[in-house]
C-alpha cells in the first residue's frame, strides 16, 4: 500500500482556498441579510387605539383588521417575568396577532451581558429587554425613545409612577449623577418598582412577653413604627442585640451582605444621613466622614455577632430562607421576594417598615459603635435603597411598533395584577397598588406607597454609565472590611481610589 | 502523473473543510484576542483606541489582577499535589481485583459525572453555616466549626477541598488505566530477585507510570489554572479577594458588568503565556530530557 504525499505548499494552498470560500460566503450571506428584513407594516390608529384609562393602558382589543397579524417578537426578560409574560402572551396574541416569544435569562450578571452583546451587535434579532433601573445610562443609546409612540398610540403615562418613571425610564447626561433619576428622554416603561424595605417578625414582635423584656432591658416599648417614621439606628441596634440569642440559633439581621451585594445593602445607613457614590456634581463620594460613620455602623452588626454565622457570604436568597425560617427578626430584602410572605400562613407574621435613620435615641444609654460620633445626624431621614425592571425597545428592532404595543402591554394593568397575585411582582401602576384585592394579600404596598411620596429612595446603583465598572472592584474592597482583612478607613479608600481610576478614564468630575 | 495530482487535489478538498473549522473555531478567536489586547476597546461606547502595550502594561500595575493570580497559584499548587497523591493512593489500592472493587471504581467516579456548576451549588449548601451537612456532622462531636466559605483564612483552603473532591476521580482513572497497561514481566522479575513492595514501587511501578502520570498532571494544572465555577458558586470571589481568581477576574472585567474587553484580553493571554511557558518546561524536563538522556 503507498500513501501519497502532500506538499506543504500545495496543501496551504487548498486550505487558504477553502477559507477564503468561506469568507466570501460569510460575506455573501451578510450582505444578503443586510438587504432583506421583515417589513414593518405601518400601522393604523383605528386599529391600536389603546382605551385612555388610568387602569387600562393594556393594548384594547380590535375588532378591525389586526396591522401586526403575524408578527413574531423576541423579548429578553427573566423571572418572575418570564412566567408572567408566559401566562399572559396568548391574550396579546389574540388581542394584536403579535407572537411574542419569551426569552429567559438568569440573573442580573447574565440580563446584563446579553442584553449588551445583544445591543452591540446591531442585529435587531431581540425586539423588546428587560433592564434594571442603572442600565438606562449605559443602554439609552441603543434604544428607541418611547416619547413619538407614546404620543402615536395615545398612551395615558398618568397611571404609572411618577417616581419610578423617572428613576428607571427618564433619562438624559445632565441627569446621569442624579439619585432619583429623570431626565428629558424617556427610553423605557416600567414594569416593576423594587425598594428595600425592612421587614420584621411581627409576631414575635407581639409577644407580651418579649415585649415586657425588651422594655425591663431597654426602657421603651418593643415596636416598629408606621410609614413614614421610622426606627432610629439605635432602637435598631437595640432590637438586633435584643433578638440575637445564638443558643437558640435566632439573631438581628440577615440581608445579602456576599461580596456581590454587599454594598448596596448598608445603603440606608449611608443614605440616611445624605451620603451618596458622588456629590451633586457626580464627584466620587465614598470615603467622606459620613459615608465612614455609616460603613462603620454597617459592620459594627457583625462585629457583635447580631447576624447569623457566615452573613458575610450571605446571598439575597439565603437572606430571605434565614427569616422565612424564623432564624432573626429583621431583614432587609426587595418587595418582589415578599411573595413567600403573602402566602396565608405567613401573612400575620412579618410587618413592614422603612429602615432607620440618624435620630435622637430613646431609652437606655447605648455606647457608641467604633467610629461612630453620634446617633443623631441634622437633617437625616429614612432612605431605602430603589430598583426595579424596565422595558426598552432595541434601536435595531424590525418591527418598533409592535414591540412598543407589547411593552404596553406588559407594563398594563391587566399583566401586572397577574403578576402581582401570582408572584408579588407588582408593575408600577398607581390602580395596582391601590387595588383592594391586592393590597389584602399583600400588606407591604402601603410601605412602598408611602416610600415613594417623599424622598426616601434613592437609585441603589447610579444609571451613569461607567458605574458598574465601579462596582466589582469597589465592592470587593468594602467588602475586606468586613472580612476582617483591611480597616473600614483602608477599604473606603480603596474604593474612593478605584472608583476616581474609573471616573477619571471617563472624564467624570473627580 | 495527472492521477496522482487529482488524488492530491481530491484529498486537499476533503480535508479543507475540517482545517478551515478548525482554523476559524480555533486560531481565528485566539488571533482576533489577541488583536483586541492592543486596544482600549469599550463595548458600551462601541470605541477602539489602539494603546499599544498599554493594557498589558495596566496587567502588570493592577493589584486585583496580580492578587487573582496569586490566589491561582496558591490553588494550583495545593490542589494539584493533593488531586494526584490520592488519586494514585486509589489506583493502586484498586488495580488489585478484589471483591466489589469494580463497584468501588464507579461509586468515585459519580463526583466527576456532577457538573462543576452543581458540585457548586452542592458544597455551598454542605458549607451553609450550622445547618449545612459539614457543620451538623462536625457539631456533634462538640467541635465549633469556622465559617468556611466567609472567612478569608478558610475560605480557599474549602475550594480547595471541592475540587480535590471532585477532580480526585478523574487522577485517579488516568492512573488506574495506566497501572493495568503495564507489563507483567518487570514484577515477576522483582518478585523472583525478593524486592520488597516499596522498592517495586519506587523502581518498577514509578518509572514506568512517569509518562501517565505527566498526562495526568498536565491535564489538571491546565483546567485548575483557568479555576472559575466554583468560587464563582461558592464565595463569589469573597471574602473580599481572597478567593478571586483569574479567570473570575477576566470574566468580571470582559463580561459581566464592565465589558472591558480589550483589557480583558491583555489579561487572558497573560494567563494563557503563564499556562504555556509552565506547561512548556515541564514537557522539556519530563520527556525532552529524557529523550537526550543516555540509554
Amino acid at each position: 500500500m503507498t500513501e501519497t504525499k502532500q506538499s506543504r505548499r500545495g496543501f496551504l494552498k487548498a486550505a487558504g482556498g477553502a477559507i477564503v470560500a468561506v469568507a466570501v460566503a460569510i460575506g455573501l450571506y451578510e450582505w444578503y441579510q443586510s438587504t432583506t428584513g421583515i417589513v414593518t407594516p405601518t400601522p393604523t390608529t383605528a386599529a391600536t387605539t389603546v382605551a385612555p384609562t388610568t387602569a387600562a393602558t393594556t393594548v384594547a382589543p380590535t375588532t378591525a383588521a389586526k396591522p401586526f397579524q403575524g408578527v413574531s417578537l423576541a423579548f429578553f426578560t427573566l423571572d418572575p417575568l418570564t412566567s408572567v409574560a408566559n401566562a399572559m402572551k396568548a391574550k396579546f396574541t389574540e388581542q394584536t396577532g403579535i407572537n411574542v416569544t419569551v426569552i429567559p435569562l438568569g440573573g442580573s450578571e447574565v440580563l446584563n451581558e446579553k442584553n449588551l452583546l445583544e445591543l452591540t451587535g446591531h442585529k435587531g434579532s431581540i425586539d423588546v429587554l428587560t433592564n434594571f433601573v442603572w442600565m438606562i445610562g449605559q443602554n439609552s443609546a441603543f434604544y428607541v425613545p418611547l416619547e413619538p409612540l407614546v404620543e402615536k398610540y395615545k398612551v395615558d403615562l398618568s397611571d404609572y409612577a411618577a417616581w419610578v418613571l423617572d428613576q428607571s425610564c427618564r433619562y438624559d447626561d445632565e441627569h446621569k449623577f442624579t439619585k432619583r433619576g429623570g431626565g428629558g428622554a424617556l427610553y423605557t416603561l416600567p414594569t416593576g418598582a423594587d425598594c428595600a424595605l425592612l421587614l420584621y417578625r411581627k409576631d414575635w414582635f407581639s409577644d407580651p412577653s418579649e415585649k415586657d423584656a425588651f422594655k425591663a432591658k431597654y426602657g421603651y416599648d418593643l415596636e416598629v413604627p408606621n410609614p413614614p417614621d421610622a426606627l432610629t439606628w439605635k432602637q435598631f441596634c437595640d432590637l438586633l442585640e435584643f433578638f440575637t440569642r445564638p443558643d437558640k440559633g435566632t439573631y438581628g439581621y440577615a440581608y445579602a451582605a456576599d461580596p456581590y451585594t454587599f454594598w448596596e445593602l448598608w445603603h440606608p445607613e449611608a443614605f440616611s444621613r445624605g451620603e451618596y457614590y458622588t456629590t451633586d456634581e457626580g464627584k466620587p463620594n465614598l470615603n467622606s466622614p459620613g459615608q465612614l460613620e455609616a460603613f462603620n455602623l454597617a459592620l459594627h452588626y457583625h462585629r457583635k455577632g447580631w447576624v447569623p454565622k457566615g452573613a458575610s457570604n450571605m446571598t439575597y436568597t439565603e437572606a430571605q430562607q434565614w427569616f422565612k425560617n424564623g432564624n432573626v427578626a429583621i431583614a432587609q430584602l426587595w418587595n418582589m421576594m415578599y411573595t413567600d410572605y403573602t402566602k396565608p400562613d405567613f401573612i400575620d407574621k412579618v410587618g413592614y417598615a422603612f429602615m432607620p435613620y440618624w435620630g435622637k435615641p430613646i431609652g437606655t444609654n447605648r455606647p457608641l459603635p467604633p467610629g461612630v460620633t453620634s446617633w443623631e445626624v441634622p437633617g437625616s431621614q429614612p432612605r431605602m435603597s430603589s430598583g426595579g425592571w424596565n422595558l426598552g425597545i432595541n434601536k435595531d428592532s424590525k418591527n418598533p411598533d409592535a414591540a412598543f404595543l407589547w411593552i404596553q402591554f406588559a407594563t398594563g394593568y391587566e399583566f401586572g395584577k397577574y403578576s402581582a397575585q401570582n408572584f408579588s411582582y407588582f408593575g408600577a401602576r398607581y390602580s395596582i397598588y391601590q387595588d383592594p384585592e391586592i393590597k389584602k394579600t399583600n400588606p407591604w404596598v402601603d410601605a412602598a406607597l408611602e416610600a415613594w411620596k417623599g424622598d426616601h429612595l434613592w437609585i441603589c446603583w447610579m444609571r451613569v454609565a461607567a458605574f458598574p465598572q465601579a462596582v466589582d472592584p469597589v465592592t470587593r474592597y468594602m467588602h475586606e472590611a468586613l472580612a476582617g482583612t483591611k480597616s473600614p478607613k483602608e477599604a473606603l479608600d480603596e474604593s474612593q481610589k478605584a472608583m476616581v481610576d474609573i471616573w477619571t478614564k471617563y472624564n467624570y468630575p473627580t | 502523473m495527472r492521477e496522482k495530482g487529482k488524488s492530491e487535489l481530491l484529498a486537499y478538498l476533503l480535508n479543507a473543510p475540517t482545517i478551515a473549522m478548525l482554523l476559524f473555531i480555533g486560531i481565528f478567536p485566539l488571533l482576533y484576542c489577541s488583536y483586541f489586547s492592543f486596544f482600549d476597546y469599550r463595548i458600551i461606547t462601541q470605541s477602539a483606541t489602539f494603546v499599544g502595550a498599554g493594557n498589558y502594561v495596566s496587567a502588570f500595575q493592577d493589584p486585583v489582577f496580580l492578587s487573582s493570580l496569586k490566589v491561582t497559584g496558591t490553588y494550583v499548587l495545593v490542589a494539584l499535589p493533593l488531586e494526584l497523591t490520592l488519586g494514585f493512593i486509589l489506583a493502586l489500592i484498586l488495580n488489585q481485583k478484589t471483591r466489589g472493587s469494580s463497584i468501588i471504581r464507579v461509586v468515585f467516579m459519580i463526583p466527576l459525572m456532577v457538573a462543576p456548576l452543581v458540585a457548586g451549588y452542592l458544597w455551598r449548601f454542605m458549607y451553609w453555616p450550622d445547618l449545612g451537612l459539614v457543620d451538623t456532622i462536625i457539631n456533634r462531636f462538640g467541635i465549633r466549626t469556622p465559617e468556611w466559605v466567609a472567612n478569608p483564612q478558610t475560605a480557599l483552603p474549602s475550594l480547595i477541598v471541592v475540587d480535590v473532591w471532585q477532580w480526585t476521580p478523574f487522577v485517579f482513572l488516568i492512573l488506574l488505566a495506566g497501572l493495568q497497561a503495564l507489563p507483567k514481566e518487570p514484577y515477576e522479575a522483582a518478585l523472583i530477585d525478593g524486592a520488597s513492595r516499596l522498592q517495586v514501587f519506587r523502581y518498577i511501578t514509578l518509572p514506568m507510570m512517569k509518562t501517565i502520570i505527566a498526562v495526568a498532571i498536565l491535564f489538571r494544572f491546565t483546567d485548575l489554572i483557568k479555576i472559575f465555577d466554583q468560587p464563582l458558586i461558592i464565595t463569589n470571589g469573597g471574602p473580599g479577594f481572597s478567593t478571586y481568581t483569574a479567570s473570575l477576574y477576566i470574566y468580571r472585567v470582559g463580561l459581566s458588568e464592565q465589558f472591558r474587553v480589550g483589557y480583558a484580553a491583555a489579561l487572558s493571554w497573560i494567563l494563557n503565556i503563564i499556562t504555556m511557558v509552565a506547561v512548556m518546561i515541564f514537557i522539556r524536563r519530563t520527556f525532552v530530557s529524557e529523550e537526550k538522556r543516555p540509554a
